[in-house]
């Protein structure tokens, strides 16, 4: 039975793996020696755990969901540190809304010359939109990352980042503007 | 009219959960005078489908690799 069983190959994981969870942690961490540091670390515990690998997932989904781990711990120690951004995000509103709550003028929505459900866009597309969000605050950037590109949902973020509810949208909220309005001078009307 | 600025976050909060029907009265009858908000919901959307395609044009070069493969061996 043992000899069938498929042997986990840690000296090749580098080749076959280090590039796919490098881009990966790359697209959820603004910061490269913070995602090569991630992905060494996901290969060392993969290591220091493996009798507890099993084989009902492929060696390149666990080693994903021990990198998925230590991003969500990353953005947890962050936030942490992060709290004062929460002040400064209520005041900077009135970069986009004025005193009644309308459309600061350059602000305003434009419209864009595109078909909103099309699936993909360019590379160069998904280069600007990344650093659109690359520009967020940390904690902003924690609760967006998470929310979108790890799809978890409001209840778990807050607790994992320890954030209230109300703090959770406010984040977002400014988080969504500001990535519209990068998206938009930076692509759709340059 | 009602704040753009509430209903912009009404918009954003409804990607993820079901508004009230008060809510919803709300967001229909502004967004059929505001364009800006018709712009804004359409372009947030889109955004969170798109964000789910972000690939970083980054990549590992060959020391890198050298360094995490060193790593390995010393622990294995």
């Amino acid at each position: 039975m043992e000899e069938t069983q498929k042997r986990l190959e840690p000296k090749v994981w580098i080749e076959l793996y280090a590039d796919q969870l490098f881009k990966y942690a790359m697209s959820r961490i603004p910061d490269c020696e913070t995602a090569k540091d991630l992905v060494q670390e996901t290969f060392l515990s993969a290591l220091k755990n493996i009798e507890t690998f099993r084989h009902e997932i492929s060696e390149k989904n666990w080693l994903y969901s021990i990198l998925k781990n230590k991003i969500i711990d990353y953005y947890r120690r962050r936030a942490k540190q992060s709290f004062d951004e929460l002040e400064k995000l209520t005041e900077r509103a009135e970069d986009y809304f004025n005193e009644k709550g309308h459309w600061q003028k350059p602000a305003r929505p434009k419209t864009w010359r595109i078909v909103y459900s099309q699936a993909n866009e360019s590379k160069e597309f998904y280069e600007i939109l990344g650093q659109c969000k690359d520009r967020l605050a940390t904690l902003q950037c924690a609760v967006f990352t998470l929310k979108y590109l790890e799809e978890k949902k409001s209840d778990e973020i807050c607790k994992g980042l320890n954030i209230s509810s109300s703090n959770y949208w406010v984040l977002i909220h400014r988080a969504k503007l500001q990535i519209r309005q990068c998206l938009e001078r930076n692509w759709f009307l340059k | 009219m009602r704040s753009c600025e509430k209903i912009t976050f009404l918009i954003v909060r409804s990607e993820e959960i079901p508004l009230t029907f008060s809510e919803k009265v709300k967001l229909a009858t502004h967004l059929c005078i505001c364009k800006f908000c018709k712009n804004f919901e359409k372009q947030s959307a889109y955004i969170a489908k798109q964000l789910q395609n972000i690939s970083s044009p980054v990549s590992l070069s060959a020391e890198d690799k050298l360094s995490m493969t060193e790593a390995i061996e010393k622990n294995s």
